[in-house]
C-alpha cells in the first residue's frame, strides 16, 4: 500500500485482519519490522499476536491486508512459501520431528529453492537457483527425484553453524531425547540454515528457566547484531525490556500501541494497555489460616523410564495451605502429580489423605475427598462425552442419578445444568459435547467436577496455564476457595508466576528431589534460578509443557516464564501484577 | 517319522519356505512403508486378493509380464480408494481397512464366480519355474533349498534393500517416517503429509497387489476365493515382529513361510498319527507365538493409526 | 474473545490428528443434531453403495433393476424370504451387540468367526449330555453352553490383551484359524456323521432343538433371543456399569484417574463379546441348521463387525444395520439362485455402504474408536505410557509421557 520501499524495512503489514468464524482475530493491523531490530509484539493470551505471527510466517493468509517483505510484495499462501522467502517461524510447540535426529530434521522439508539473499554460509557458490540449495540438498538437489540424504553433510552443516552461534546442539542425537532449550536452539539453528532473514520467535521463554532465558536472550541479541531482524512475541515485559528495540501491544486483534521505542517507555502502562483491566490480575489469595494436616506425602520413590522419577519426596499440607511445587518441567512434577493422586503406584513411600492411606489407589482417593485438576486437559475430560455425563463422572452411581444400576437422565441432566452454571461453564448446555467448549470452559467444566463438593486435598497441574485472564482468574479463583473451605492444595507447575500467584508456600523440585523450600514471600529469582538449574536435569525433553495441552491450539500460550532480576523483588511478572499485588499485600 | 531326518525333507522344506515367504514379502515391505508413514491399513487382504486375481486373467490373456503390472495396478487402485477416504476425506482408517477385506473378498468372488459358473474350468497359468543359476543353483543344501527360486521370489528379495535404501537414504524416506512419528511437526516443517501418507499408501498397494500375483501366478496357478487365506494379516504380524524393518520382514516372512512349509510337508510324512488339521495349525500357531513376543518390544511410529487434518 | 477462534484445547475431531495451528472453530454437535445427520446419511449411504452395485451390475452385462428386484424379493418377497432376512438378521445382531460392547469400551474384536464355532460345538456338546433332560431345561443350558465356549475362546486373546497386551485384532483373528481347524478336524474324525460325503456332524438331540416360529419358513424361535439381547443392550447402555466402560474408552487416562479398572474392563468386554458370540453359533446350531457344519459361521463374524460399526454401537443402530445386512444376504442368494448372479455381490454393497458410513461420520465413528485406534497403537507397540499424549486434537497417538507412573495404557499402574 504504502508506496516506499525502504530497504531499511524487514517486513510490513497494512490493514491486515483475520478472521475465524465468527470471531475477529486481527482487526485493520499495521505492523513494520525494521532490518536489524528486534520488535516485541506483546498481549495477553488471544490478543492475536500468534495468528499476525502465523500471517507473517505463511501459515494463514489474511481476510484483506498487504505484506512486504524486504521491500518486495509478499504473499505467501503456506508456510513453505514463508520459509522459502527467508521467514522462519519458531513456534511455541516447537516443530521439530521428535523421532528423527537434529541432522535429519536440518533436512526435512528443506525449501528447494532458497531465494537470493539468503545468509552466505548456507548459499553454495554459483549462481541460478539450483546451486543455491545448501550444502547437504545440494549433491543429490540437482536430481529431482530421489533426493538421497547426505548423513554426513548434514552432520557437518548442523556443526558448523552450532560453532558459529556458539550453541551446542548435537547432531547426531534424536530430537526427543534433547532438553527443550537445545530444540529450540536446533531449531533457530536450522531455521538460519534454510536461509532465514527473518525470525518469529513465539513465546520462547515460556517454559525455560531462568538460565536458559538468558541463554536464549544473549543468542537473540547475537543475531541482531548479525543483521537478522527478530519478531519477539510474548507477554512478560521486563525480559522485553532486556533485549527488544520496540514494542507493538495488540488488545483483542487490534494494535493499541504501534512500534513504540522500548527504552523509556512506562511498562506499566504497557501493561494496562495489555490488559486493559489490571484488576485481572489482581490476586487475592486468601490469608494463611493453618488447620490439620490433610495431604501427607512421605519418602515417595519412583523410578522412571525417562525422567528423574521421584527421589524421596515428602510433602505435608495443612488445611487452608496453598504449596507450589515448582521447578523446570521434566523434574518430576507429571510424576508427583500421579502419585498423590494415587494414579501411580510409587517405589516406595505413603500418601495419605486425612489419615487414609490412598496411596496407588486412585478410588480410595477420590472416595476421600482429592480432587485431581491435571496438567494435559485431555486427561481430565471425556472430549466426547456430554458435559451432562462429564459432569457426573465422580458421583455417577450416586443414589441421586441411579435407580438398580441404571441412570437417571433427567436428574443428570439437572445436575448438570446447576453445576455448569455454578461454575461459569460457558455455554451450561448439558447436552453439548465438551469437545465444543473453549479451553477455559473446558478448564472451569474439569473444575466443576472435581470441586463440585469441598475437596480434602486438591491437586492442580498448571491449572492456569494457557487461559485467557478471565478464565485464569476464575480458576485461580476456586483454588483459593478450596484452601478457604479447608482444604489441603498442591498446585504444581513449571510455571513460577503462577506458583508465586497462587501459593503460600513454594516447594522446589529438581531432577526427582525436594531441593528447597520456602515462603512465598522469599521467592526470589535469583534463589531459584540457582536451585532449578544447579540440579537441572537434561534430559526433560520430552516433557515441556505446552507439549501435553499443545495440539489444541498454540494460540493458548502458556502464561509462564521465569523471572528475571527486575529490582522489583520477586513475586511478579508482568509489573502492573506486582504492583497491584504489592498494593494489596501492604493494606493487608 | 524317520524321513525327518533326511536332507531332501529339509531341502524341500526349506525351498518350501521360501516360496511360500515371497507373497509375504511384497505384501509387507509395502505395508511397512505405509504404516511408517503412519497409515495402518487392515486392508492388505483386499489388496493382495485383488491383486491376485487379476495379475492370473491377465497372465491368461497377455503373458506374465503384464499380468503382475495388472495385478500390482489393481492392488493400487484399491490403495487409491484408501487413500481418498482415510487421507483425504478422513475416515477411520480401521473401519476403511476392514471394509477394503470385504470389498476385495466380495468383489474378487463375484468376478471369479461370473467368470467360472459352476462346472466351468477355472484359468489356468502355469506357475512361475524355478531358475537354475549354474553354481549357485548346484551348492549342496544350500543351493537347493534357498537359491532356485522363481524370479518372482528373486524380484521381492531384490526388492528389500530398495526399500531399505528409500527409508534409510534418501529425503523421501526421511519424509515417511517424520509423517508417521510427528505429522504436525512435519507439516510445520513443509512436508506435504497429505502427499506423503497418499504415495506410502499407494506403494503398499501396488507392492501388496504383486503380491497377491506372485500367489497366483507363482504358487499356485488358479483362483479361488479366498485364496489368499489370511496372508495380509500374517503380513500384519511380520511387521510388528520385525519392527518396520526391511531387513527383517524378509526374515520374518521366511519364518512363516518356513512354518507352512513344514505344516504341508509334515502332512505327508505322519499324516497317519496326527490329523492333518493339526499340522495346518502350525503357521498360526507360530504367528501367535511372535504377535506375543513381539508385542513386548515393538516401538511403533507414533502416529500409527491417526489421520492428519493440516489446520488448512 | 479471539481464544476459542485460535482453538480450544482438547478441541477438534477426536481421533484425528488436528491442527498444531488450530484454527478449528468449536461446533455444536448435541445428540439431536446427530441423530437427525444419521437417519438421511445412512439412506444416502445405502443409496450411493446400491448405485455403484449398480454400476458393477451393469458392466458384468446385468440388469441392475432385474438384480436388485430379486433381492428385495428374496428378502422380503414373501413370508419364506422375511424368515430368511430374520434368521441371517438374528445372529448378526447379537454378534454385533457383542462387538458393540467391546468398541465402546475401546477394543476391537475380530474373534466372533472363530467364538461362533464354539459356540456350536458348545451346543452340540450340551445336546449330548443334555438329550433326554426335557426341553424347557435342555434349551437355556445349551444357549449358556454356547455362550461360555465363546468365552473361553476369547479367555486367551482377551488374557493376552489385558496381561500383555498383545494386539487383540491380529490375535482373535488366530484363533479364527484355529476354531475353523478345530471344528474341521472333528467333523472328518470324531464327530462326523458316518454316512455322510460331505463333512458333517450328527444331528443335534431334540431336547435342544428350537422349533420354528412360523411355518414352512426357516425362522426359528431363537431369533427371540435377539429381543431380549437388544433389550439388555439397551440398558447396557443407559447403566452405571455400561457407563464405566463407555467411558473407559473414551477416556482411559480419565477413566484410571477416576479407579476405573482398566484391565478389568478389557478383559471383560471381550468375554461379553465372546459370549454373545458363542451365542449366535448356537442359534445356529441349534436354531437354523440343526447340526454342525464346517462353514456352519459362514462370515457371521465378519459381518457382525460390520453391523456393530453401521449401527453406530447402538442398540437400535445395530437392530437396523443387521436387518439390511441379512436381507442383503437372504436376498443375493435368492439373487445367485434366481438369476445366477453372484451372491457375492452383497458383499460388495455392504464393503461400500461401510465405506461410505465410515466417511461420512468420520467424527462420530472417530469418536466410538478413538480409544480402539489408540489400543492397536498400543498393541502393535510397545508398552506406551501415554499421560504424555497430545490433546485430543492432537495427534492422539501415544507419545512418550513419563514413565514409572504408572506403567501400563490400560490401568496405569493398578497392580
Amino acid at each position: 500500500m504504502s508506496g516506499d520501499t525502504n530497504p531499511a524495512v524487514a517486513f510490513e503489514a497494512r490493514g491486515v485482519s483475520r478472521r475465524f468464524g465468527a470471531t475477529v482475530a486481527l482487526d485493520d493491523v499495521d505492523f513494520d519490522l525494521r532490518a536489524g531490530e528486534i520488535h516485541a509484539l506483546v498481549g495477553e493470551n488471544g490478543a492475536g499476536k500468534t495468528t499476525l505471527a502465523k500471517i507473517v510466517a505463511g501459515a494463514l493468509r489474511p481476510d484483506s491486508g498487504t505484506l512486504r517483505l524486504f521491500g518486495e510484495p509478499y504473499n505467501p499462501r503456506r508456510r513453505s512459501e514463508g520459509s522459502a522467502a527467508g521467514v522462519a517461524h519458531v513456534r511455541q510447540q516447537l516443530s521439530l520431528v521428535r523421532g528423527l535426529t537434529v541432522a535429519q530434521n536440518i533436512e526435512l522439508g528443506r525449501p528447494r529453492r532458497q531465494v537470493a539473499g539468503a545468509p552466505e554460509e548456507t548459499a553454495a557458490p554459483g549462481d541460478g537457483e539450483d546451486a543455491s540449495l545448501p550444502a547437504a540438498g545440494r549433491g543429490a538437489g540437482r536430481r529431482p527425484w530421489p533426493r538421497t540424504f547426505n548423513a554426513k553433510a548434514a552432520r557437518a552443516e548442523v556443526e558448523r553453524l552450532a560453532a558459529e552461534l556458539d550453541l551446542s546442539v548435537p547432531p547426531d542425537e534424536l530430537v526427543d531425547g534433547l532438553p527443550l532449550a537445545v530444540r529450540q536452539q536446533a531449531e533457530i539453528l536450522i531455521s538460519l540454515a534454510w536461509g532465514a532473514r527473518l525470525l518469529i520467535l513465539d513465546e520462547p521463554s515460556s517454559a525455560l528457566g531462568p538460565l536458559e532465558t538468558e541463554a536464549l536472550i544473549e543468542l537473540c541479541l547475537r543475531l541482531r547484531s548479525e543483521g537478522t531482524p527478530i519478531i519477539y512475541i510474548s507477554h512478560r515485559l521486563p525480559e522485553l525490556a532486556e533485549l527488544a528495540d520496540r514494542l507493538t501491544v495488540l488488545r483483542q486483534g487490534r494494535v493499541v500501541t504501534a512500534g513504540e521505542e522500548v527504552a523509556g517507555s512506562d511498562l506499566r502502562r504497557i501493561a494496562e494497555l495489555m490488559v486493559g483491566d489490571l484488576s485481572l490480575l489482581e490476586v487475592r489469595r486468601p490469608d494463611l489460616e493453618l488447620g490439620d494436616v490433610r495431604l501427607e506425602a512421605d519418602g515417595l520413590h519412583l523410578a522412571a523410564e525417562h525422567g528423574p522419577g521421584l527421589r524421596d519426596v515428602s510433602l505435608r499440607v495443612r488445611a487452608g495451605e496453598i504449596v507450589g511445587v515448582v521447578g523446570v518441567a521434566g523434574n518430576g512434577q507429571e510424576e508427583l502429580a500421579s502419585v498423590l493422586t494415587g494414579q501411580a503406584t510409587p517405589d516406595g513411600g505413603t500418601v495419605r489423605i486425612d489419615g487414609t492411606d490412598v496411596t496407588g489407589s486412585p478410588g480410595t482417593a477420590i472416595a476421600t475427598g482429592m480432587a485431581l485438576l491435571p496438567e494435559d486437559r485431555t486427561a481430565g475430560l471425556a472430549a466426547g462425552f456430554t458435559l451432562a455425563d462429564n459432569l457426573i463422572a465422580r458421583r455417577v452411581s450416586d443414589a441421586e442419578f441411579a435407580r438398580f444400576g441404571v441412570r437417571l437422565r433427567a436428574s443428570v441432566r439437572r445436575h448438570a445444568r446447576a453445576l455448569a452454571q455454578r461454575f461459569d461453564v460457558r455455554p451450561p448446555e448439558p447436552a453439548l459435547r465438551a469437545a465444543s467448549l473453549s479451553g477455559g470452559n473446558q478448564q472451569k467444566l474439569m473444575a466443576a467436577r472435581e470441586m463440585e463438593r469441598d475437596p480434602a486435598v486438591l491437586v492442580a497441574a498448571g491449572p492456569t496455564k494457557g487461559l485467557d485472564p478471565h478464565a485464569g482468574r476464575a480458576i485461580r479463583d476456586r483454588c483459593f476457595e478450596a484452601a478457604a473451605r479447608g482444604g489441603a492444595v498442591v498446585i504444581i507447575s513449571a510455571d513460577l508466576d503462577e506458583v508465586a500467584d497462587l501459593s503460600h508456600r513454594v516447594v522446589v523440585l529438581s531432577g526427582g528431589r525436594v531441593t528447597d523450600r520456602f515462603g512465598v514471600e522469599e521467592m526470589t529469582s535469583a534463589r531459584l534460578g540457582a536451585v532449578m538449574a544447579g540440579l537441572h536435569w537434561d534430559r526433560s525433553g520430552e516433557r515441556e509443557p505446552e507439549e501435553a495441552t499443545g495440539g489444541g491450539g498454540d494460540g493458548s500460550s502458556a502464561d509462564s516464564g521465569a523471572p528475571q532480576d527486575d529490582g522489583e523483588g520477586a513475586t511478579g511478572r508482568h509489573p502492573g501484577e506486582a504492583a497491584t499485588r504489592g498494593g494489596k499485600e501492604g493494606t493487608s | 517319522m524317520g524321513k525327518l531326518a533326511e536332507l531332501t525333507f529339509w531341502t524341500a522344506t526349506f525351498a518350501g519356505g521360501m516360496r511360500l515367504a515371497t507373497p509375504l514379502i511384497f505384501a509387507s515391505l509395502g505395508e511397512t512403508i505405509a504404516q511408517r508413514a503412519g497409515v495402518l491399513n487392515i486392508g492388505l487382504e483386499g489388496f493382495m486378493i485383488i491383486g491376485a486375481l487379476t495379475s492370473l486373467y491377465v497372465t491368461v490373456e497377455s503373458g506374465i509380464a503384464v499380468g503382475l503390472l495388472a495385478g500390482a495396478l489393481a492392488g493400487a487402485a484399491l490403495a487409491l480408494l484408501m487413500v481418498w477416504l482415510c487421507v483425504r476425506l478422513n475416515a477411520n482408517q480401521v473401519v476403511v481397512g476392514f471394509g477394503i477385506t470385504i470389498l476385495g473378498v466380495g468383489l474378487t468372488g463375484y468376478i471369479f464366480r461370473l467368470t467360472t459358473p459352476l462346472g466351468a474350468e477355472r484359468r489356468q497359468v502355469n506357475i512361475l519355474p524355478e531358475i537354475h543359476i549354474p553354481g549357485l543353483s548346484d551348492i549342496p543344501f544350500l543351493g537347493e533349498a534357498f537359491l532356485s527360486n522363481s524370479w518372482m521370489t528373486w524380484l521381492a528379495l531384490g526388492l528389500v534393500p530398495v526399500v531399505w535404501w528409500v527409508a534409510q537414504r534418501t529425503v523421501f524416506g526421511l519424509e515417511v517416517r517424520a509423517v508417521g512419528e510427528d505429522p504436525d511437526a512435519a507439516f510445520a516443517r513443509g512436508v506435504d503429509v497429505i502427499r506423503v501418507r497418499s504415495i506410502a499408501t499407494l506403494i503398499s498397494g501396488l507392492l501388496a497387489g504383486l503380491g497377491g500375483a506372485a500367489i497366483t501366478t507363482a504358487l499356485v496357478g488358479v483362483f479361488e476365493p479366498a485364496i489368499t487365506a489370511g496372508r495380509g494379516f500374517i503380513a500384519l504380524i511380520v511387521i510388528i515382529m520385525v519392527r518396520w524393518s526391511a531387513w527383517g520382514v524378509a526374515v520374518g516372512s521366511f519364518a512363516f513361510g518356513l512354518a507352512d512349509a513344514l505344516g504341508t510337508n509334515l502332512r505327508n510324512i505322519v499324516s497317519d498319527s496326527v490329523p492333518t488339521e493339526a499340522l495346518q495349525m502350525i503357521p498360526f500357531f507360530v504367528a501367535l507365538i511372535i504377535l506375543i513376543i513381539g508385542a513386548r518390544r515393538a516401538r511403533m511410529p507414533k502416529s500409527l493409526g491417526f489421520n492428519y487434518v493440516p489446520d488448512r | 474473545m479471539s481464544v476459542t477462534a485460535e482453538g480450544p484445547p482438547g478441541g477438534g475431531a477426536p481421533g484425528t490428528s488436528g491442527a498444531g495451528d488450530g484454527t478449528r472453530v468449536p461446533r455444536a454437535d448435541t445428540s439431536f443434531e446427530r441423530a437427525t445427520i444419521g437417519l438421511g446419511t445412512s439412506l444416502l449411504a445405502v443409496l450411493v453403495a446400491l448405485g455403484l452395485g449398480a454400476i458393477i451390475l451393469a458392466g458384468s452385462g446385468d440388469n441392475p433393476l432385474t438384480a436388485y428386484g430379486a433381492i428385495l424379493a428374496g428378502s422380503f418377497g414373501d413370508s419364506f424370504a422375511i424368515g430368511e432376512t430374520l434368521a441371517r438378521a438374528a445372529p448378526l445382531a447379537i454378534v454385533g451387540i457383542g462387538a458393540a460392547v467391546a468398541l465402546r469400551a475401546g477394543v476391537i474384536t475380530i474373534g466372533a468367526q472363530g467364538q461362533l464355532i464354539a459356540g456350536s460345538i458348545g451346543t452340540l456338546v450340551a445336546g449330548f449330555v443334555l438329550r433326554d433332560a426335557p426341553p424347557a431345561a435342555a434349551i437355556p443350558l445349551a444357549a449358556l453352553a454356547g455362550a461360555v465356549f465363546g468365552m473361553v475362546w476369547v479367555l486367551v486373546p482377551a488374557l493376552l490383551r489385558a496381561r500383555l497386551n498383545v494386539n487383540e485384532i491380529l490375535s482373535t483373528l488366530l484363533f479364527n484359524e484355529f476354531a475353523f481347524l478345530l471344528l474341521g478336524y472333528l467333523l472328518n474324525g470324531p464327530l462326523k456323521e458316518p454316512a455322510a460325503i460331505t463333512p458333517k456332524s450328527d444331528p443335534l438331540a431334540d431336547s435342544v432343538i428350537l422349533g420354528d416360529l412360523v411355518a414352512s419358513t426357516r425362522l426359528h424361535a431363537g431369533v427371540l433371543a435377539v429381543v431380549v439381547m437388544v433389550a439388555l443392550f439397551g440398558l447396557w447402555t443407559r447403566s452405571t456399569m455400561g457407563y464405566r466402560y463407555d467411558l473407559f474408552g473414551e477416556n482411559p487416562r480419565l477413566a484410571h484417574s477416576l479407579g476405573i479398572p482398566g484391565r478389568r474392563i478389557i478383559l471383560n468386554s471381550l468375554l461379553i463379546s465372546g459370549a454373545l458370540a458363542g451365542l449366535a453359533g448356537w442359534l445356529q446350531a441349534a436354531g437354523l441348521l440343526g447340526r454342525l457344519y464346517v462353514d456352519i459361521a459362514e462370515e457371521i463374524g465378519f459381518f457382525g463387525l460390520v453391523v456393530a460399526m453401521l449401527g453406530g454401537a447402538r442398540p437400535l443402530g445395530i437392530l437396523a444395520a443387521a436387518l439390511l445386512v441379512g436381507a442383503l444376504q437372504a436376498g443375493g442368494l435368492h439373487m445367485q439362485a434366481t438369476e445366477g448372479i453372484p451372491a457375492s455381490l452383497s458383499d460388495v454393497i455392504q464393503a461400500l455402504i461401510l465405506l461410505g458410513f465410515a466417511v461420512r461420520y468420520a467424527p462420530q465413528i472417530a469418536a466410538i474408536f478413538r480409544r480402539a485406534v489408540r489400543s492397536v497403537g498400543e498393541t502393535l507397540g510397545p508398552v506406551v505410557r501415554h499421560r504424555g499424549a497430545r490433546t485430543a486434537g492432537g495427534t492422539g497417538g501415544p507419545r512418550g509421557g513419563p514413565a514409572g507412573a504408572g506403567g501400563d495404557p490400560d490401568g496405569h499402574g493398578e497392580s
